[in-house]
C-alpha cells in the first residue's frame, strides 16, 4: 500500500487517548476522505501523517518508507490549511515558491513550476500580490497551488473549504475532484461536511473517538452503513433509528414480524428518511406531522409515529397536525445490533 | 459610524485640558527654555544673564570632549539595543518552543523589568564592587584583570551589560507576545515547506515580527540614550577619566554640577534634534521593510 498506518496511538494526557490503535491505508492515487464529528481525532490523524504530531505508537509508511522519524519537510507530502496559512508577507509567487527555493530547485524549474500551477488555477495574475490583497476564494487557490507546485507523494487537506461561503465552495469541491482526477497524486481529506466526503471521496473513513467506524466507497457507506453512528452521521437529514425488543429471535416492528436470528433483547433498526414513501408498499404508517421544512423541490416532514419521532423526505407537502398515510418499503429497513 | 456632536463649545477643550496642561509643563516649556537658554550665558551664581547668540554652540563644537561623549553614546546605545534585542528574542523564541513550564520560565525573565534603572544601577555597584563583589571576582578569577573604577573599558563593558540585562525583560515580553501572534498554521506550513529551523526562523518567524522588532528598536535606542541615566548616576558617574558619559549625562554634569546652564542647555537641543532626526529616519526607511 502506498500510505500505510499500522496499529497508531495518540494521546496528550494519560486519561485521554485521542487514537486508539487506529489502522489504514490507501493505494497510490486514491482520495481518502476522513469524515467525523468535531473532536473525533480525524485533525490530529491527519496532521499524524504530515509529522505535525508524534505518535505514541504504531508506523506510518510513505510509498514503502517509514517516516514515524522523519520531520514534516522531509515526508514528501503538501499539507492544505482550514485557514489557508499563507505566509502573509510573501507574494502569491514567493508562496508558491519557498518550498521549492528550500529543496535547492534550480531557479528556471522554479519560475516554469509556479507558472504552470498557476495557470492551472487560475491565479496567474495575482502572482506578485500579496495574500491580504486576495478574497478568500483566491487565497484557497494559492493554498492549494502551494501544494500541488511540490508534486509531493502525498496531499493532505485539513477541511480546506469550512471557510467559504456555501456557493464557492461547491464550486471549490468540484474544482478539487477535478484537479485530483488529472494530477492522481494520493489525497486525505478531513472533513465534517459529510456532503464534501460523498462527493469528493474513493473511499470514506467514518471516525468516531478516536476509531474507524467504517471504511467504504460513498455507497458502501450510504447503502450498508457498518453501525448507528455511521448510518446517522451520514445522510442529511439523518436516518430514522428505533430502538426494538427481540423475543424469540423476532422482533415485531410497526406490526411486522422480522426474524433476526439474534439473541440480544434489543436492537436497532434505522430507515433513511428518504426511503418512507406515498406509494402503497410493505409497511404502512400513520404520521402525525408536527412540522414541515419546504426545500422547493422537496419537504422534509418531522413528524410522530407510535410514539415516536421520525423524519420523511417527500414531495407532499401537509400542514401543522396533519395525519398521514407513508409506506415503507422491507428492504430499505436496516437492523443494527 | 455615528458621530457624537456636542453642543457645548469649551466641553472638548476641557476634556483634552488635562493632557495639553502636562504636555505643556513637562514638554513644551522646558524644551523652550532649553532654546531659549542656550542662547544666553550666566555666570557662575546665576545672578545674572546675557545673550550669547551661537557661542555656546560654538563652544560645543570646539570641543574634542563633546565628540568623545558622541561616539560613547552612539557605541553604547548600538551595544545595548543589539544585545537586548538579540537576546531578548532568542530567549522569547526558546521560551515560545518549549511544551513544559512554560509559565514558569516566563515569570522569571519578566522580573527584572520590574526594577527602575537605578535599583540596576546600585544592585550592579554591588556585584561590581571590588571587594565584595560576586561579578568583580569572577571576572577576574577567570584572568581578566577586570577593574571599571580605573579601566575605561571595563567600566564601560559593565555599563553595557548591565543596561542590555535590564532592558532584555521589555524585549522579552514584546517579542513573546509578537510570536504567539503568529498564526500557528503559518509556522506549521513553514515546517512542511523547510527542513533547517534556522531558515525557518529568517524566513518566516522574523519578518512577521518586524512591526515588534520595529517598535523595540525604537524604544531600545531611546531607552539607551535617556533612561541609562539613573543606571550612570548609581554605577561609574561617568568615570574613569570621563569615558563612560552619555549624552545625556553630559548635559546633567556641566548643567547641574558644572553650572554652566547655557552650554548644557545648547547641548540638549541638539540631542533633541539628534533624535528627533533619528525617529524621522526610522520611521521613514525603516518603516517600509516593516510587514504590518
Amino acid at each position: 500500500m502506498y500510505l500505510n498506518i499500522k496499529d497508531v496511538d495518540k494521546s496528550y494526557s494519560k486519561e485521554k487517548k485521542i487514537i486508539h490503535g487506529l489502522s489504514l491505508e490507501a493505494e497510490k492515487g486514491e482520495f481518502l476522505v476522513i469524515v467525523g464529528p468535531s473532536g473525533c481525532g480525524k485533525s490530529t490523524l491527519l496532521r499524524m501523517i504530515a509529522g505535525l504530531e508524534e505518535i505514541d505508537r504504531g508506523i506510518i509508511e510513505i510509498d514503502g518508507q517509514v517516516v514515524n522519524s522523519l520531520s514534516p519537510a522531509q515526508r514528501d507530502i503538501a499539507m492544505v490549511f482550514q485557514n489557508y496559512a499563507l505566509y502573509p508577507h510573501m507574494s502569491v509567487y514567493k508562496n508558491l515558491s519557498y518550498g521549492l527555493k528550500n529543496r535547492g530547485f534550480d531557479k528556471g524549474l522554479i519560475e516554469q513550476r509556479v507558472h504552470e500551477v498557476a495557470k492551472l488555477l487560475q491565479i496567474e495574475e495575482f502572482l506578485f500580490r500579496k495574500p491580504s490583497a486576495l478574497s478568500g476564494g483566491q487565497r484557497q487557490r494559492v493554498a492549494m497551488g502551494r501544494a500541488i507546485v511540490r508534486e509531493p507523494k502525498v496531499f493532505l487537506y485539513d477541511e480546506p473549504l469550512s471557510n467559504l461561503d456555501a456557493k464557492l465552495r461547491h464550486q471549490m469541491r468540484i474544482e478539487i475532484r477535478k484537479l485530483h482526477e488529472r494530477l492522481g497524486i494520493t489525497s486525505v481529506y478531513v472533513t465534517h461536511d459529510q456532503v464534501e466526503a460523498m462527493t469528493l471521496a474513493d473511499r470514506i473513513v467514518v471516525m468516531n473517538e478516536g476509531k474507524i467506524e467504517q471504511i467504504g466507497t460513498p455507497d458502501e457507506i450510504y447503502n450498508t452503513p457498518a453501525s448507528v453512528f455511521v448510518a446517522k452521521f451520514m445522510g442529511t437529514p439523518p436516518m430514522n433509528i428505533f430502538q426494538v425488543k427481540i423475543s424469540n429471535g423476532k422482533m415485531d416492528f410497526l406490526g411486522i414480524e422480522v426474524e433476526t436470528g439474534s439473541s440480544d433483547d434489543t436492537l436497532f433498526v434505522g430507515i433513511r428518511p428518504e426511503a418512507i414513501q406515498d406509494e402503497e408498499s410493505d409497511i404502512s404508517i400513520e404520521v402525525a406531522v408536527t412540522m414541515v421544512e419546504r426545500l422547493g423541490s422537496e419537504n422534509i416532514i418531522y413528524g410522530e409515529c407510535m410514539g415516536e419521532q421520525v423524519i420523511i423526505k417527500s414531495k407532499k407537502t401537509p400542514s401543522k397536525n396533519d395525519t398521514m398515510q407513508f409506506y415503507i418499503p422491507k428492504e430499505s429497513i436496516f437492523i443494527f445490533s | 459610524m455615528k458621530k457624537v456632536q456636542f453642543n457645548h463649545r469649551f466641553l472638548p477643550y476641557l476634556f483634552i485640558a488635562p493632557q495639553i496642561i502636562i504636555v505643556v509643563i513637562f514638554f513644551l516649556w522646558p524644551s523652550a527654555m532649553a532654546v531659549y537658554y542656550s542662547f544666553q550665558m550666566q555666570d557662575a551664581f546665576g545672578v545674572s544673564m546675557q545673550f550669547v547668540g551661537i557661542d555656546n554652540y560654538r563652544d560645543i563644537f570646539a570641543n574634542m570632549e563633546y565628540f568623545h561623549t558622541c561616539v560613547f553614546t552612539l557605541l553604547f546605545s548600538v551595544a545595548v539595543t543589539l544585545f537586548s534585542l538579540s537576546i531578548g528574542l532568542f530567549l522569547a523564541y526558546k521560551v515560545n518552543t518549549i511544551l513544559r513550564a512554560k509559565s514558569v520560565y516566563r515569570t522569571l525573565f519578566m522580573w527584572p523589568y520590574a526594577l527602575a534603572p537605578a535599583i540596576v544601577g546600585l544592585i550592579a555597584s554591588f556585584l561590581f564592587n571590588e571587594s565584595h563583589g560576586d561579578l568583580y571576582a569572577f571576572l577576574n578569577q577567570l584572568g581578566w584583570q577586570f577593574d571599571p573604577k580605573s579601566d575605561p573599558f571595563d567600566a564601560q563593558a559593565m555599563l553595557i551589560f548591565v543596561a542590555s540585562w535590564k532592558q532584555i525583560s521589555v524585549n522579552f515580553i514584546f517579542f513573546l507576545s509578537g510570536l504567539q501572534g503568529i498564526p500557528r498554521g503559518v509556522i506549521e506550513a513553514s515546517k512542511i515547506d523547510c527542513q533547517s529551523a534556522i531558515r525557518r526562523f529568517w524566513t518566516i518567524t522574523f519578518p512577521l515580527l518586524s512591526p515588534t522588532t520595529f517598535f523595540l528598536l525604537i524604544t531600545n535606542i531611546t531607552y539607551a540614550f535617556f533612561e541609562t541615566f539613573g543606571l550612570i548616576d548609581t554605577t561609574t558617574r561617568g568615570t574613569p577619566m570621563g569615558e563612560t558619559k552619555t549624552l545625556a549625562y553630559k548635559i546633567y554634569q556641566d548643567g547641574f554640577l558644572g553650572a554652566d546652564i547655557g552650554g548644557s542647555s545648547a547641548q540638549s537641543v541638539i540631542l533633541m534634534l539628534f533624535v528627533l532626526a533619528l525617529t524621522v529616519f526610522q520611521f521613514k526607511y525603516l518603516e517600509k521593510k516593516v510587514h504590518y
